[in-house]
């Protein structure tokens, strides 16, 4: 039979040795194009709209402070999302400040404390929760974190002001830090579970090494710990790319004031929020829906760079990991 | 020096007794959450009967008579099973071309292209199928916007973990087919994807629990009207989180409470897939 050339392509191909393959290849190719179609419209989608705001403003709808939206001017519009950017950023921080002790805690625990019988149960209840709406968690962060939250912060600001973090008075619950712990309690069983799994995959010699030299557990544990490092950095880095991305749960809680502060009493806004809040009424503006796009366009990017950070980190410790192993 | 052996057993002490509580620490929010959705929700369901909640459309500023949550549970079943039905349809293929050319630059791509889309924030997906469907080809909020923008969510996560499962999968099976002149269409769909199907019902499972929870792809795709039953793909629609998300944020205390009341309906279904998932395999991947 004579080779064409989508033949001689499709051969080159590791895997593909007889014509049966070629068309099983072939076959299964537009599921993957469908794939790369879907990450290809998203950018293009969020380049082409941002376009409208980026030629009127440049770069500043990513610097600027000001958010200004005048009905029927659209020469008064003026949108920076410098505010929104700050609170993403800020937020996510916080949220796996919280979440690093919470979710090595919980993994440790889960993979060495945990007795044999508890252990299934304890982690149904942690798949649980990485598997609860985010929804759900706006609807408690709402109801019962932020009126919780209120009377604590104002204590905090009124008997720590001199410290930056709770400078302002709160006026409500609905506040920076109520979005950190909301975010940090929701990524906690995301950036357990990546630690876990490389916890699990230490080879059982490592750990009866450590004992049998007279190690107490804490010390093993320690030891373990700092084996799977690189694990942790990249579980808690997905944890800050997912705590940037979240929208619903956060847009409830953080009260959606455009202002840059250091204090983490005060209200705030995300990129994600600033959308989830503004989209219904963007229509009526000119630039408004093309930099809402714009901060699309954001927390693309910052999803996007984290997460390859995080993929090209763990790479390098299984490298490391499989060196070990015997 | 070395330290005595009492101080490093007292040390030993602390450190665990800490990571126990902050492991604790970590899971006393959900239990909390689970006890104020019950809570609450069975409050708000006792008012009008669990039959009528789940059927009648909702009266959010009628404290005489709330209504229930019919119209956004049929529009989530509507929604979730479309969106189930599409992405199973191409994440099965796409998981064939993971796990079956192994090694290959093809396989890779496709596996790095799932796991980006995986880790993507949903608020975007649903704003790029807003600026697509909804702005230029529908002209208006609309379910079948919706339904793709879910599809799109869920489809890379059952990709990864259905290739996951044909990996599994022994080399022994596919030497046996060829073996006995089976072609590779017939080997993959007859006999390693049936070896493997716990763990793509799994994937199946988790993605419809995910597909019934999510809020922000249906924000700016399905509208939310649920004064009655809008099962019309080119018409504006509703869902059980979208709706949840807004009547919470209504001033109102019927609006609210239907809110609670919606939010058990969809803790018990999440709870219930999720269980399904467990008896079906060990280990559950979420992620």
């Amino acid at each position: 039979m004579s080779e064409g050339p989508l033949s001689r392509l499709l051969r080159r191909v590791r895997g593909v040795r007889s014509r049966d393959d070629e068309r099983f290849l072939l076959l299964h190719l537009p599921a993957s194009l469908t794939l790369l179609l879907v990450i290809l419209a998203m950018l293009g989608v969020f380049i082409a709209y941002s376009i409208p705001v980026m030629s009127r403003e440049g770069f500043h709808v990513f610097t600027d402070t000001t958010w200004r939206a005048v009905e029927g001017d659209p020469q008064a519009e003026w949108y920076g999302l410098l505010p929104a950017i700050y609170g993403s950023v800020y937020t996510s921080l916080i949220a796996v400040l919280i979440a690093a002790p919470l979710s090595v805690s919980l993994a440790v625990a889960l993979e060495e404390l945990t007795p044999r019988r508890l252990r299934g149960s304890l982690s149904l209840l942690t798949d649980l929760m990485a598997a609860t709406p985010t929804i759900i968690y706006g609807l408690w962060g709402l109801a019962f974190l932020a009126p919780h939250m209120y009377p604590i912060l104002s204590w905090l600001s009124s008997h720590a002001s001199w410290i930056p973090l709770f400078s302002k008075h709160p006026s409500s619950g609905y506040t920076i830090a109520t979005a950190g712990v909301l975010l940090a309690v929701m990524s906690t069983p995301f950036a357990a579970a990546v630690i876990r799994e490389a916890y699990s995959m230490i080879p059982l010699s490592i750990r009866e090494a450590a004992y049998s030299l007279g190690a107490t557990r804490l010390e093993v544990i320690r030891i373990l710990l700092g084996m799977v490092k690189p694990s942790i950095v990249a579980g808690l880095a997905l944890a800050f790319a997912r705590a940037v991305g979240e929208t619903v749960a956060v847009s409830l809680v953080i009260g959606n004031s455009m202002t840059i502060t250091p204090s983490v009493t005060d209200s705030g806004v995300t990129v994600s929020s600033l959308i989830a809040s503004q989209f219904g009424n963007a229509g009526f503006y000119h630039y408004m829906t093309s930099a809402l796009f714009a901060g699309g366009l954001v927390i693309f990017a910052i999803g996007l760079a984290v997460n390859v950070a995080a993929v090209w980190y763990m790479k390098k410790w299984e490298e490391k990991v499989m060196g070990v192993a015997p | 020096m070395p330290r005595s052996l009492r101080a490093r057993k007292l040390e030993n002490a602390v450190g665990l007794a800490v990571i126990v509580a902050l492991a604790i620490a970590s899971v006393l929010p959900l239990i909390h959450i689970l006890y104020m959705v019950i809570v609450r929700g069975v409050e708000a369901i006792a008012r009008i009967g669990l039959y009528r909640f789940l059927t009648e459309p909702p009266h959010p500023f009628d404290p005489q008579n709330p209504g229930g949550i019919g119209p956004a549970l049929v529009g989530s079943l509507e929604l979730s099973g479309l969106a189930i039905a599409v992405a199973t349809l191409i994440a099965l293929p796409a998981s064939v071309l993971i796990a079956e050319f192994r090694g290959s630059r093809i396989s890779r791509g496709t596996l790095l292209l799932a796991l980006t889309l995986v880790e993507f924030p949903t608020i975007l997906v649903g704003l790029t199928v807003y600026a697509v469907l909804v702005d230029h080809v529908v002209g208006g909020y609309n379910m079948l916007a919706g339904a793709v923008a879910l599809t799109l969510v869920i489809l890379p996560y059952m990709a990864v973990q259905a290739s996951e499962a044909l990996r599994g999968v022994p080399e022994g099976v596919r030497e046996a087919a060829y073996s006995l002149g089976a072609t590779r269409l017939k080997t993959v769909y007859a006999l390693i994807a049936p070896a493997a199907r716990r763990g793509i019902l799994v994937g199946i499972l988790i993605g419809l629990a995910r597909a019934a929870g999510e809020t922000a792809p249906l924000l700016f795709t399905v509208g939310g009207a649920y004064e009655g039953y809008h099962l019309c793909l080119y018409k504006v629609g509703g869902a059980v989180p979208l709706m949840i998300y807004q009547f919470i944020q209504m001033p109102y205390k019927p609006a609210q409470d239907l809110a609670w009341g919606a939010a058990l309906v969809l803790m018990t279904i999440i709870v219930g897939v999720m269980l399904l998932a467990r008896l079906l395999v060990k280990e559950v991947k979420i992620l």
